[in-house]
């Protein structure tokens, strides 16, 4: 099956990547937070990453990908949030282009930059506030060798 | 199947480095020596234009144009700097040696502000870290005698954006260098 490269699995992968964000939040990064599962899921307070597809702009000329990402944080303590989307900025101040491997092959993310300031939110489910804030992210959708 | 082309659309901001003309231009993978001066921070778009119009020719015995000419060019860099040190304002305005300090107290630098009949020239790097087309490499612009042609007006406000300087660099010809690469090179690392 020919499809092109997953561009949310490889703005995951590139935030995995990153060993400062592991350190806050080990791993938790997912475009569906896995808090109350059963088996193997988080557990508040630790911090979490949830990013989910949010639109974007279509690319019809081009095999690119340009994304909008609702990016979430759960975490026990609002300050462990802000802290992970100030390094998650201070990531997007850092990148250019860069190569990222995924499932399929090794996509080139061509710029992630923030889309909108944090806002704090309530999530009742969880009982926690969030800290929500949109990226945008552009990716190939060819790998490249 | 894996393919280069996503490296082949180029992103991202240019840094902006200047010297003296005559200063030796760094390997596109090398760190700027000594003598390159960053010139600071910049904001926006910076736009590279290939100046020059071409001139069609026409006769009696066509419709269309039968000859092209390109009687002049230019090679122009403009870019909105934001980084305003003393030093890299004077450089836009005319020379970094028309700062002078002094220990005070209070400890001050002082700008000149006369710009002077005859621009001071300079040469210039522009190096993007992803500007090769070829492959995650680096590239960079070389442009090795070139003036600060504009008429920069910081604006200050209260809010809704920094003081900045637009700056337009503008080539010059430097006969010494190979033909062709008189207004400059693009150079980029293939592999």
């Amino acid at each position: 099956m020919t499809l092109i490269l997953d561009p949310l699995e490889a703005v995951i992968k590139y935030l995995l990547a990153d060993a400062e964000l592991t350190a806050l939040v080990g791993g938790r990064i997912a475009e569906r937070h896995e808090y109350g599962e059963d088996e193997g899921g988080w557990t508040l307070p630790e911090t979490g990453i949830q990013i989910q597809l949010d639109s974007g702009t279509p690319q019809v000329d081009l095999p690119i990908q340009q994304l909008r990402l609702e990016v979430s944080i759960f975490s026990g303590a609002v300050e462990d949030a802000v802290k992970v989307y100030r390094r998650i900025v201070q990531l997007t101040r850092d990148t250019g282009r860069v190569v990222v491997s995924t499932t399929d092959g090794k996509a080139v993310m061509y710029w992630m930059v923030i889309s909108s300031a944090p806002s704090q939110l309530y999530d009742a489910d969880l009982d926690v506030p969030y800290i929500l804030f949109f990226l945008e992210a552009v990716t190939a959708e060819e790998a490249v060798p | 199947m894996a393919t280069t082309k996503p490296y082949e659309q180029l992103v991202g901001p240019l840094t902006v480095y200047v010297a003296s003309v005559g200063t030796a231009f760094p390997a596109v993978n090398a760190v700027p020596g000594a003598g390159w001066n960053l010139l600071g921070a910049t904001k926006d778009e910076g736009k590279f234009k290939h100046g020059g119009a071409v001139e069609f020719l026409y006769d009696n015995d066509y419709q269309g144009p039968r000859k092209a000419v390109r009687p002049e060019e230019l090679v122009t860099w403009s870019f909105k700097l934001v980084g305003l040190t003393l030093e890299n304002y004077s450089r836009v305005l005319h020379n970094a040696s028309n700062v002078i300090a002094n220990a005070g107290p209070p400890a001050t630098k002082k700008l000149k502000l006369t710009r002077g009949y005859i621009p001071d020239e300079y040469a210039m790097l522009l190096r993007g870290s992803a500007l090769s087309p070829y492959g995650a490499f680096p590239g960079q612009y070389e442009m090795y005698r070139g003036v600060f042609a504009d008429e920069p007006e910081p604006t200050f406000q209260k809010a809704a954006e920094q003081a900045a300087l637009d700056c337009v660099f503008t080539a010059l010809v430097d006969a010494v260098q190979a033909a062709g690469e008189e207004m400059g090179i693009l150079i980029v690392q293939t592999a």
